[in-house]
This record gives C-alpha cells, structure tokens and sequence, in this order.
C-alpha cells in the first residue's frame, strides 16, 4: 500500500473511527486501525467487537493494500508536522513509513488477515429500517442517555430502547430511579418494530453525528444496529434482552401540575446539591400555591430556598435526588418547565416547555 | 467435645427457606463466590416474580456516601413493591470509618420492607455499629470452606444437579479441584453436563473432565519424585509446563512441598498427632505429606534440599535455561 493524503483529513477521520477502540483486547490486531485501499478509497476501520467504526477517505493511492496499524496512530498523526502524509507500506513484513514535512516514522505493522471482519452492512437483509436528521437524533440521545443503568447486574437497563411505529422513533432508558422517554420524528421508516441498544454504544453515536439537517440511514440486519452517516458506517451488537414494559408505569392523571421558570429551578437545585451532594443527594420540595420552597442539609448545613411556581391542582411534599434533577434540568431547552405530581411518595413527571413529548419520571425518596 | 459451629452461608440458607429476610444484612466476603451465590439467593426469595427483580441494584460503595444509598434503598420503586441494594465494597465498616448513632438508628429501623446487603472487604468488629448488627444475627461471614465443610458444600451442589457422588470420589474431586469454590463450581458444572442423565459420579468421570489445580499437580509430581517414579515426575511436570505454569512458580513449589515434608517429618517423630493443624494445611493434603514422609529418609531430604537450593541458583544467576534446570533437578532427585 502507497498513498499521500491531507494530515487534517487522516486525524479528523482516525479520530471517529478511533472511538472504537478497546482499551486492551485478546486479539492483538483488534488493538490497531485497519488502513485498507483499493486505489481510490481508503477504509479506517476499527471495532471492539461490540461495536465498529468505518470511515472511507477519497485518495489517490498509488498503490492499494491493507496493513492494521497499533492505535497510537492517531497521535502519531495528530502530531505530524506537514501538511500531507505519505504512508507506504512493506507487504512482506507490515513495516509501515509514514513520512509528513521533515518527520519519518516507521510503524511496525501487523498483517490485515488477522483483523476481524465486521459485519457486512446488507440493507436488502434488514428486518427494520429508518432514516432520521442527526439533529434530532442527537437531541433524543443527549435526552435519554443519562437515564440508563451503569448496573450490569440488570443489562436490559444498560441499554436504549428504540421503538419504531407511526413514522416515528420512540427512544426510552431507564435506571429503575428514574426514566426518560422522547420521540423522534423519521424521514421515512419500513415497518413498526423495537430494539434494545447498549448505551456506550450510543454514546459513541452521540459524539459523532453533529447537530444539523444531515440525514442518518439506520437498519437492523440480524443482532445489529447499522448507521450509515456521510462517510461512515457505524454497527453495534443489540442487546438481547426483554425491556419491561414501562408505558404501564407512567402516570396519565396528576393531582397537581407546577409551571416554573427552568433557569430558577435549576440554579435553586444547584445550589441545594452544594449541601446535600456532601449527604445522600437528597433535596426536600414543599410545593404549594404560588411557590415551592427547596430544603436540603448535611453535616455542613442547612439551605432553604423559596421559588415562584403557577400551580394547577393540589400542592405536594416530596424528597427528589438532585442529582437526577440537574440531570434533566441542564438539557431543558424551554424557559418554563412542567413538575406533574401524582401524589406524596409517588413518581413525579418533568416536562420541557419547548419540547413536551419528551417525558422525564423521577421516583421520589420515601418520606 | 465442642460443638462444631454452622457455618454462615448454611445460616443464611435456613433463614431463607423459612422465608426469613431481614432490612440490613452485613456480608464479609472472604469467600466472595459463597457471598454471591447467597445473595443471589436472597435477590431470588426476595423478589418471587422476574420483573420486580428490576427493583434490585448492586452499587459500588466506594462511590456512594451511606445516607446515599440508604435513601437509593428508600426510593419509590418503579413497578412497585419494595427495593433491594446489594452495596459491594462497602467501606463504611472498616476501622476509622465513623458510623454515627442517628445513622445507625436509622439503618436498624429502617423502612422493613426494603433490604440492603453490605458487602464490606474489610470490617472492624468492635465498632459499635457492627457489635449491634452482630448481635441481631445480621452478620454473616463467609470464610474459605475447608475440610469437611468443602466437601459438604461441594456435595451440596452436585445434589442439586441431581448428582451422587462416594466419600472416595468426594476426596478425590476435592483434592483434584482445590478449594476455589468458584472453579469448583465451573467444574461441577462441566461433571454434570459430562454425566447428562447418569447420576454417580465416577472417579472416571472426575478424571475425564475435572482440570487439575497446580496444586495437584504438584502433588502428583512430589508423589512421583518421592515415590521413584521418575517418568511419571517428567511427564506431570511437562503437563504443569504446558497448561502455562511459569518454571519458577513450579519450582517455588516444589521447595514449599519438600520444606512441608521435612517439617512433617520432625513434627512426626516427635510424636505430633495433629499434622494439620501445626503445618496449617489442610487435612486432606497433610495425610498425604504425612505418608510421604514416611517413605523418605532425613539424608534423601537433606540432599534434595541442597539440589532445590542449587536449582534455584542456577536459574536465578543464567547459568541454565529453567526448564532443562528443572527436569534435572527431577532426574536427579528421582535417584535415591
């Protein structure tokens, strides 16, 4: 393999694809990139097994080839001095010259037979499939990631469940503390269907779409999750497990619903969580007519706040984690947002103004 | 004679079958595998139905204050009923861990239908906090089974595959296997889908498909060295060789194996009954270290302690590749 192409171009590409990488593996060449050329296009690929990341670059490559190069490549050409690189390759022992400005590194290389292949991208085999605008995906991610469960002793929690029905994509994940549930509208979609998808996966997703009107093409071919964006494709193995039904566990009557300015909200949470943050996270509301006053303690003290709130129906005590508070409170778009309650000791439902098919429940402290 | 005391785990089991859960449970994992399986079991009677297992958590308690978790435990739960947090590394047990006394009210009148179980590495059991929890019953250790409670907890888990298995075979199984309970569970596992439908548990089959720890394989080349069977020592230290035993491991061994034999055999002609306790091993091995000795005379130890030392030297300053060091020291101690 021989070719030349712009410094800019290979990080910026190494770095997406890099974001596949495990951090130690049995396979030793699972540890590097797959750079991989037919003369025209230059293929990155790199997985962890779980997930993968491919990313295809325009060249003109005098000669083609494939070698797996170790991970530390993308800081290796990070750091290149010139504004081009010339990578060429040794096909009878991998040992791989990347020249840039007055810089020469040799790599050893390792041989492209070992590397893994990833599943092949096959959209006539899709059971479902669906195309979405990054930046609605983005939003609906950035709105239900943190709501998933770290607790691998419950994987279905560890996972996002996409539900496809309507022209729409439902997103829900949940820790069993709280939960939160969002829409997507979908340019176009096959059939209605659901699928579980672990969230580290999506967080790599999260990191790489952008926010605009680019359109993302998704498919599920057997246990995996395709997306294809500009010049990448991204597959993830689904989780294999049963999601609860939730839909049964959200309330649909309220005893009370307070409108409240996020922004007043938030800063009061944030500044009772400089006390209970210290203790067991865990902030008092007393919500009545025309206020809500915020109470929390620790072993370093006390802080009682009164908000200005608009309540429709009756008020409510109630003992909420802050942290799962802020959670939400810090990615609410709307100036105002919406506390529904159901009664003392009973889940409660935060609403964004702006946005209100996105759902958040909260399970309160017992008092 | 003193009455042999029921080990925890077993406890535990009886207070579950009867369908005793208690709100706070403080677990010293010595034997973690014993401490998850007991828990599991907890998890299980616990929440009778699958779904409402979703209102267990097991949390890090290296990255959550107590009160924390106490109020994750007071938490609404999602489908309702009560929760269940099994708190692993718990730190707040240790020594200089300070539990106050409102806090210690509140983790013993707790909600009751609630449950938190400590898994706590380390505990000081002369604070006041684990003394009162001690005194309800609600401490449980879990320490390496040994001897007869191995053989019994091993027994146990064949019988709940559905499988028999002899005094003898027990012995052997146990001696083969070591007292890992998590490898002997992966290997009762593996007995039991070997066997399928048959329901004795041969010495065949333990040898068909039980692997054996280095322990006795190591064992089995002492035997073999001691007994003259220089062949059979070659062909087991080749084996420990292969399974990817490092030389200087195999050779650390074998000198603890020949110290044990020539403590063993002072202690004996001291008139020493109880081996065991006064090497510290177990009973199982010092019967065998037992009739070793007595098939081997104080000048043949003397002289393999000099070509053990000898051996390590070699190795130790380049003088001899490790493994070629160690099928001489075999060949030569062979030769009596």
């Amino acid at each position: 393999m021989q070719l030349t192409l712009p410094q800019k171009t290979l990080a910026q590409q190494l770095q997406i694809v890099t974001r596949a990488l495990p951090l130690r593996s049995t396979v030793s060449a699972v540890e590097g990139v797959l750079f991989s050329s037919d003369g025209q296009t230059l293929s990155l690929t790199a997985t962890n097994l779980e997930m993968g990341i491919r990313t295809q670059i325009n060249v003109n490559s005098q000669k083609k080839g494939q070698v797996v190069l170790p991970g530390k490549i993308m800081e290796i050409v990070r750091r290149l001095p010139g504004d081009s690189v010339s990578i060429s390759v040794n096909p009878e022992n991998f040992l791989t010259t990347i020249l840039s400005g007055q810089a020469e590194f040799q790599v050893y290389g390792l041989n492209a037979a070992d590397y893994p292949e990833l599943p092949a991208f096959l959209p006539e085999q899709a059971k479902l499939s669906f195309s979405v605008k990054t930046a609605d995906l983005r939003r609906a991610l950035r709105q239900t990631l943190f709501a998933v469960s770290t607790d691998e002793s419950k994987p279905a929690f560890t996972g996002v469940l996409f539900t496809l029905q309507d022209n729409s994509l439902r997103l829900v994940a949940s820790d069993t503390f709280r939960l939160a549930a969002t829409y997507c509208q979908l340019e176009e979609m096959s059939t209605a269907g659901e699928f579980l998808v672990p969230a580290k996966s999506l967080q790599e997703v999260l990191r790489i779409l952008t926010d605009d009107e680019t359109i993302v093409q998704a498919a599920v071919i057997g246990n995996q999750l395709f997306l294809q964006y500009e010049a990448i494709n991204f597959s993830t193995r689904l989780l294999d497990e049963n999601f609860p039904n939730v839909e049964r566990v959200i309330p649909q009557e309220f005893c009370g619903e307070a409108t409240l300015e996020t922004e007043n909200f938030l800063h009061t949470i944030e500044r009772a969580a400089l006390l209970s943050a210290e203790d067991n996270n865990i902030v008092h509301l007393s919500i009545g007519s025309g206020s809500m006053v915020v109470r929390a303690s620790s072993k370093l003290g006390k802080i009682q706040e009164s908000i200005p709130l608009e309540l429709e129906g009756e008020g409510v005590e109630i003992a909420l984690n802050a942290r799962f508070l802020l959670d939400m409170l810090r990615i609410t778009e709307g100036h105002q947002c919406f506390l529904q309650i159901t009664g003392p000791n009973k889940p409660c439902i935060l609403k964004d103004s702006l946005d209100t098919d996105y759902l958040y429940l909260v399970l309160p402290i017992k008092l | 004679m003193r009455k042999q005391q029921e080990p925890d785990y077993l406890r535990l089991q009886r207070e579950l079958q009867v369908g005793k859960i208690r709100p706070v449970y403080l677990f010293y994992p010595e034997e973690d595998y014993l401490a998850e399986q007991a828990a599991a079991e907890l998890v299980k009677k616990f929440f009778p139905h699958a779904e409402a297992k979703a209102a267990s958590a097991v949390v890090d308690g290296r990255e959550h204050a107590l009160t924390e978790v106490v109020a994750m435990t007071d938490t609404v739960s999602l489908f309702g009923g009560s929760r269940l947090l099994l708190v692993k590394n718990a730190p707040y047990f240790a020594k200089g861990q300070r539990l106050t006394k409102e806090l210690l009210q509140r983790l013993l009148v707790k909600n009751h239908e609630a449950c938190l179980v400590f898994f706590a590495p380390e505990i000081s059991f002369t604070a006041k906090v684990v003394k009162e929890l001690n005194a309800r019953g609600a401490v449980f250790r879990f320490e390496p089974l040994k001897g007869y409670a191995l053989q019994n907890w091993v027994k146990q888990q064949l019988a709940a595959q559905g499988k028999n298995i002899s005094g003898e075979n027990l012995t052997f199984f146990v001696e083969r296997i070591g007292g890992d309970l998590r490898n002997a569970a992966n290997e009762i596992a593996k007995l039991a889908a070997f066997l399928g439908e048959k329901k004795e548990v041969t010495k065949e089959s333990i040898m068909a498909v039980c692997t054996r720890t280095i322990q006795a394989d190591i064992f089995a080349l002492v035997d073999a060295v001691v007994y003259g069977r220089t062949k059979e020592a070659l062909f087991f230290l080749r084996d420990l060789l292969a399974a990817g035993e490092p030389a200087l491991l195999i050779l650390a061994m074998l000198i603890r194996q020949f110290r044990l034999l020539g403590e063993a055999k002072e202690l004996l002609a001291a008139g020493e009954n109880d081996l065991a306790g006064a090497l510290k091993i177990h009973p199982y091995a010092a019967k065998k270290v037992s009739a070793q000795a007595a098939k081997t005379s104080m000048s043949y130890l003397k002289r393999a302690v000099e070509l053990l030392a000898q051996c390590e030297l070699d190795i130790k300053r380049g003088r001899i590749e490790p493994v070629l060091a160690l099928e001489t020291l075999i060949v030569a101690l062979g030769a009596k």
